[in-house]
């Protein structure tokens, strides 16, 4: 009776001071965190090429002995030469897909062989999570010399239901840190994907450029640092079918977004920009651009013209294939002038190449001012076109 | 640590479905049994993972509130007087998600999930209301659902699965799911004893009159 008596007195000295203590005590804690500045992107202006000898050189990248890969990602090392991480596998979505790196040798202009770097049991060890399969990576050249990496991962169901995880390296991806998945969103953290590259703040945290596609198909950035911890998002279209956003960064505050349309209707390039360091975007609007639900890249050159790389065509069910059989190359000089297509980097010219996919095309601009763009071709192989500034004059 | 904190709140999660499974109340005096076999059930390896595993794979980190749910469900299978989550505390996690899910979804620009983050202009303004809404349940003396505010400030305010977001601790779509569950039952509950309650009275009034 007594112990009762004790116990009941216990609770109720608990639900009268101790509760309302502890919630003014969780605030506080919650209030009492790290403080973040506005975002302000890193910009460093283009290292312009247009006086040096035109550059124009096509290469490989050897296959890493999967029946298929896709989804190239290129960075930068100190000593110019360049790291490729994709995703490879039996086919898209197989539970064998893993994720493989190659080195460009700047030095000798050749590929060296791939190596796997990640797998999906490698990444359930780190996140002690069930994986199911992997998707695209991300590769983040940090200011301070690390190497992130940015990943889709699937523990339920399709694409739709993706997580993005990150991890880093500090030797230029030779090796790896564990993984961490980043918490994105409210519905069991599902619905989020990469396919570009990230921005830089200049406080050193990462802007993710994501989309979602489970709901509402749109693009957002997702601001981490380099811990991996989420620090804010900022939404850059709603739910209406614009996703792969690529940001062209053109000054600390300034940025334009080009964006897959993945609707059946418009079918065009989409487009939106900021001026308060992507914390705020424009309404979006349809490029005169065909977009046949297509990744598009786009790049900036030193004289502020936005480049874009796309497959120009719009979509049809009973040729889709088709869709992807050229990759062209468009620029506009300023704001109010209409894009222009300059070049075709890959266009059909018999039957038989009509066939062939151009896809997912990555722009990696290095610090010497060369401009590598990486694609996937008929998901066996990746090509790697490296060109120079003086050469894009060539096309103006 | 963060994997830590996730993966217990799974072992919580598969530990109330088992013992609610395994019908515990029945066992009486054999009560731990059960307990022992959904402890063995949370470990179980399955094709290179723990079941714990697939299940936070599945699910992702989850809320306070969900916890809150898991951790009365195991304890009322052996409490002599089951504890009842009130419908307050129903009712505060369906506000919650009707706030919070259609627009983050891609229903809007505005995307509520961002107030969670402490970077946000108008966090401070979220923590309060939470904390207002955690003193007034106190206040009102609807304690499960103050310790319910309480947990979700704490576990943000110490981040234990490395989120960052307040959204997070507050609200999953586990516990959505049950709210929606239980209040519909509850509601359903309620019109039968009504309608029950009326019928015997008409009944009653009946039987009067007739021997008037």
């Amino acid at each position: 009776m007594r112990r009762l008596m004790e116990g009941v007195f216990v609770t109720k000295i608990i639900k009268t001071y101790v509760l309302p203590l502890l919630i003014v005590a969780g605030a506080g804690l919650s209030l009492w965190s790290s403080q973040y500045e506005a975002p302000v992107f890193w910009y460093q202006p283009v290292v312009s090429t247009v006086d040096k000898p035109v550059l124009y050189q096509e290469n490989l990248i050897p296959n890493a002995e999967t029946p298929t890969m896709h989804s190239v990602s290129v960075a930068d090392c100190t000593n110019g030469d360049l790291l490729a991480v994709w995703y490879g596998g039996t086919r898209e979505g197989h539970v064998d897909v893993a994720l493989y790196s190659a080195r460009y040798d700047a030095k000798n202009g050749q590929w060296q062989a791939p190596k796997k770097i990640l797998d999906r049991y490698q990444v359930a060890n780190d996140t002690h999570h069930y994986i199911k399969k992997l998707g695209n990576p991300v590769l983040v050249n940090h200011p301070s010399g690390v190497m992130a990496l940015v990943y889709v991962s699937v523990s339920l169901g399709g694409w739709a239901t993706s997580q993005i995880n990150m991890m880093l390296s500090y030797d230029e991806g030779q090796t790896w840190h564990a993984s961490k998945q980043l918490k994105v969103t409210p519905f069991i953290n599902i619905s989020t994907l990469v396919k570009n590259d990230a921005v830089i703040y200049q406080d050193g945290s990462i802007g993710i450029t994501a989309y979602q596609e489970l709901i509402g198909e749109f693009s957002e950035i997702i601001r981490v640092n380099l811990d991996g911890t989420v620090i804010n998002k900022y939404r850059m279209s709603d739910g209406d079918y614009t996703i792969q956003p690529s940001v062209v960064v053109q000054g600390p505050m300034k940025a334009v977004t080009l964006m897959r349309d993945s609707s059946r209707h418009t079918q065009k390039v989409q487009i939106t920009s900021t001026d308060d360091g992507g914390y705020s975007w424009q309404p979006y609007e349809s490029l005169p651009i065909d977009n046949p639900n297509s990744a598009i890249y786009g790049f900036e050159d030193s004289q502020a013209r936005i480049w874009m790389v796309f497959n120009n065509a719009t979509r049809d069910r009973d040729v889709e294939h088709e869709a992807r059989a050229n990759l062209a190359l468009a620029y506009r000089n300023t704001e109010h002038e209409d894009w222009k297509i300059v070049h075709y980097f890959e266009q059909p010219e018999t039957q038989e190449q009509e066939t062939h996919r151009y896809s997912y095309p990555w722009v990696h601009q290095s610090a010497a001012g060369e401009i590598h763009l990486l694609y996937t071709e008929n998901r066996h192989q990746f090509k790697h076109v490296m060109f120079n500034e003086a050469w894009l004059e060539t096309l103006l | 640590m963060s994997a830590l904190f996730g993966l217990l709140g799974h072992a919580l999660l598969i530990m109330a479905i088992m013992l609610k499974l395994l019908q515990t109340r029945r066992w009486k005096r054999y009560w731990p049994i059960p307990y022992l076999l959904a402890a063995v059930v949370v470990v179980l390896p399955a094709n290179h993972w723990l079941v714990l595993e697939f299940s936070r794979g599945y699910l992702s980190d989850l809320s306070m509130a969900t916890v809150l749910i898991c951790v009365t469900a195991i304890m009322n299978q052996v409490r002599p007087q089951p504890v009842k989550l009130s419908n307050g505390f129903y009712l505060a996690l369906l506000a919650l998600g009707v706030v919070l899910y259609p627009a983050t979804m891609g229903m809007s620009m505005n995307d509520p999930f961002v107030l969670g983050y402490s970077t946000a202009h108008y966090y401070w303004l979220f923590v309060v209301a939470v904390v207002a809404f955690g003193l007034v349940a106190w206040w009102r003396q609807i304690y499960l659902l103050a310790t319910y505010f309480m947990l979700a400030l704490l576990a943000n305010g110490l981040d234990i699965y490395s989120s960052g977001n307040l959204w997070l601790y507050l609200i999953d779509p586990i516990a959505m799911i049950i709210a929606i569950w239980v209040l519909v039952a509850r509601m359903i509950y309620f019109c039968y004893m009504a309608a029950k309650t009326k019928w015997f009275s008409d009944k009653h009034e009946v039987q009067v009159n007739t021997h008037a």
